[in-house]
């Protein structure tokens, strides 16, 4: 009773099909147009749910009396003919709604998603871009710090990795900053030095102001691991991932502010004036709050998965208690592995930027004649 | 039975009265507000983990005097929960437990409809002043779009008389005002809903009432 055409078109790996289903007759009829392509029917999407009257084989629907319908779909199938079958599924007695698709149970639910659009935070209100939970706990204790978290320096954050860089560079490797390095290293904010005064880390290798450790691994280090005995801010063991244990808040599971007690840098810090252009970063400098929230809700996460590798039954108990429940903990492994992803993405461009701030010469003087 | 409570503004009571309404029901309470949750969560999994698939609906039931099957807080949860679940959630729910009354989000987005779209009624809690009753009228429509009547309406944090007939007329349900009282403010913090804490009290009377009106609607269903 009813008439179709249709029309499938292959573009790189997909088909498109189109079909249009007329009904000559005077009453309404139920059409179901069933793929028969070698693939899944991948229907048009409103707010991420698929239109009404679709499923995974096809779509079923009402052509009015005396009208058309017109449906397109794709399909990651060879383009075949004919692409569906269309089949007359008889009158339609009862009235459903403008398609004739009566919503029942949970369809209920995705009409509300289509007709209202998406309610759920957007991706940019979550500082990883989505893989990491904001809401996994207070952010460390920034007091120390003494920067108030203002949502200002999100700005910063998301344009560049400049700041955190700098100063994750003066909270540790503030004294190598410009600081003639024993071994004649070059001049980069980016070189650490060990705690045996050895020739600081191949700044090349990717590591120095954005905290990272050892020249091949790359990793991401926060603050807070480096110096062990402060007083001439070396960086400590190059060994694996691991919080000094002092540093280590117990309850919360993170680890203090990153910025060591600027004393002990103090005096070092102030070699990186020489460094032409730069003012070196000054001891005083600190993350923006929310790179710093970020870190820590790694780092606690990190601490948890080092803490259940290998555990003890008290220790894997503990840890369970502190997430609150197996059903946290579930996709630790997944988000740890998003963590390792994003802090090296990180850390590669912020050193790439790191290298890139320490080669600038901004000829203050001149500009200052010509402005 | 499914009750939905909504109310289009934020602020006007929606949670507590869910709350003391599930109290007067014995019903489970499902805080579906996923992005600003606040109804008691506790330790075990929550609807972030129950509209993600890490957890049966049921296991995330919990609580006393009033069974709760609370909602996490965080974002990145709120983002990962798919609400189009949610149908299957509350009849999960309300085959093991009895009715279940759902706590909606402020707003008419999706996360707000959902909810209202699989309920088999829709309570309105507004407040008694000319914004809220604005956007009561505009849930109202909403849930007649997504085909799910009115059992009534509340009106919350009553003070002087209340323009009950005006309501009653502007959205087409019968409603109950409930009296600004510091008893039912506290109820959920101190876990004490007043129906049990002063039952004998005005608030409670009028939460007995509205209770008594969704029962009727069931009924008569």
């Amino acid at each position: 009773m009813l008439d179709a055409e249709w029309s499938v078109e292959a573009v790189a790996e997909v088909a498109l099909v189109e079909v249009s289903v007329h009904n000559p007759t005077a009453v309404d009829r139920r059409v179901r147009v069933e793929n028969r392509l070698d693939g899944p029917t991948l229907p048009p999407r409103s707010e991420g749910v698929p239109e009404a009257g679709w499923d995974a084989d096809g779509y079923t629907g009402v052509v009015p009396a005396d009208g058309t319908i017109r449906l397109g779909y794709a399909s990651p199938a060879t383009a075949t003919d004919p692409p569906v079958v269309v089949e007359d599924e008889g009158r339609v007695d009862t009235t459903g709604d403008a398609d004739g698709h009566v919503a029942t149970g949970d369809a209920d639910a995705a009409a509300a998603v289509r007709l209202l659009g998406d309610g759920s935070p957007p991706a940019d209100a979550l500082p990883t871009g989505g893989t990491g939970m904001v809401g996994e706990g207070a952010s460390a204790p920034g007091t120390t710090r003494g920067a108030p978290p203002t949502c200002a320096t999100d700005a910063a954050v998301t344009a560049s990795v400049g700041p955190p860089h700098r100063a994750a560079a003066s909270a540790r490797a503030g004294p190598t900053e410009g600081d003639p390095a024993p071994g004649g290293a070059p001049r980069r904010a980016a070189s650490p030095t060990t705690a045996d005064g050895a020739p600081p880390t191949d700044p090349s290798a990717g590591d120095g102001e954005a905290g990272t450790n050892g020249p091949a691994d790359g990793r991401l280090r926060s603050p807070a691991d480096g110096p062990s005995d402060g007083g001439d801010g070396a960086l400590g063991d190059d060994g694996p991932r691991q919080p000094p244990a002092g540093t280590l808040d117990a309850d919360t599971g993170s680890t203090d502010s990153p910025v060591p007690p600027g004393d002990d840098h103090g005096g070092e810090g102030a070699d990186a004036e020489t460094e032409p252009g730069h003012t070196g970063a000054a001891e005083g400098a600190e993350l923006p709050a929310s790179v710093e929230e970020w870190l820590t809700d790694a780092e606690r996460r990190v601490d948890h998965g080092e803490r259940l590798t290998d555990a003890s039954v008290v220790e894997a108990a503990t840890v369970l208690d502190e997430r609150g429940g197996f059903a946290s903990v579930a996709d630790l492994p997944d988000r740890l592995t998003a963590d390792e992803a994003a802090l090296r993405a990180l850390a590669e461009r912020a050193t790439a930027l790191a290298e890139r701030a320490a080669a600038t010469d901004v000829p203050l003087a001149a500009l200052r004649r010509l402005s | 039975m499914i009750l939905a409570v909504a109310g289009g503004k934020g602020g006007v009571g929606k949670s507590t009265i869910a709350y003391n309404l599930g109290a007067a029901l014995d019903a489970v309470v499902v805080d579906a507000d996923l992005a600003m949750a606040d109804l008691p969560t506790g330790r075990g999994p929550d609807l972030h983990d129950v509209l993600a698939g890490r957890a049966g609906a049921c296991e995330a039931v919990r609580g006393a005097p009033v069974r709760l099957l609370p909602c996490g807080r965080s974002l990145a949860g709120a983002r990962a929960a798919d609400v189009t679940r949610i149908g299957d959630v509350v009849d999960g729910v309300a085959a093991d437990h009895g009715d279940v009354v759902v706590d909606c989000p402020a707003g008419l987005r999706a996360d707000a409809g959902a909810p209202l779209a699989v309920a088999d009624a829709a309570l309105i809690v507004t407040s008694p002043r000319r914004f809220a009753l604005a956007d009561a009228v505009r849930t109202r429509e909403l849930a007649r779009e997504l085909g799910t009547g009115l059992a009534g309406v509340v009106l919350n944090r009553v003070v002087d008389p209340p323009p009950t007939a005006a309501v009653e007329r502007a959205l087409g349900a019968p409603a109950v005002a409930v009296p600004a009282d510091p008893r039912v403010g506290r109820s959920i913090r101190e876990n004490a809903p007043v129906v049990e804490a002063a039952p004998d009290s005005e608030p409670a009377a009028a939460v007995e009432m509205i209770a008594e009106q969704v029962r009727g609607c069931r009924r008569g269903a």
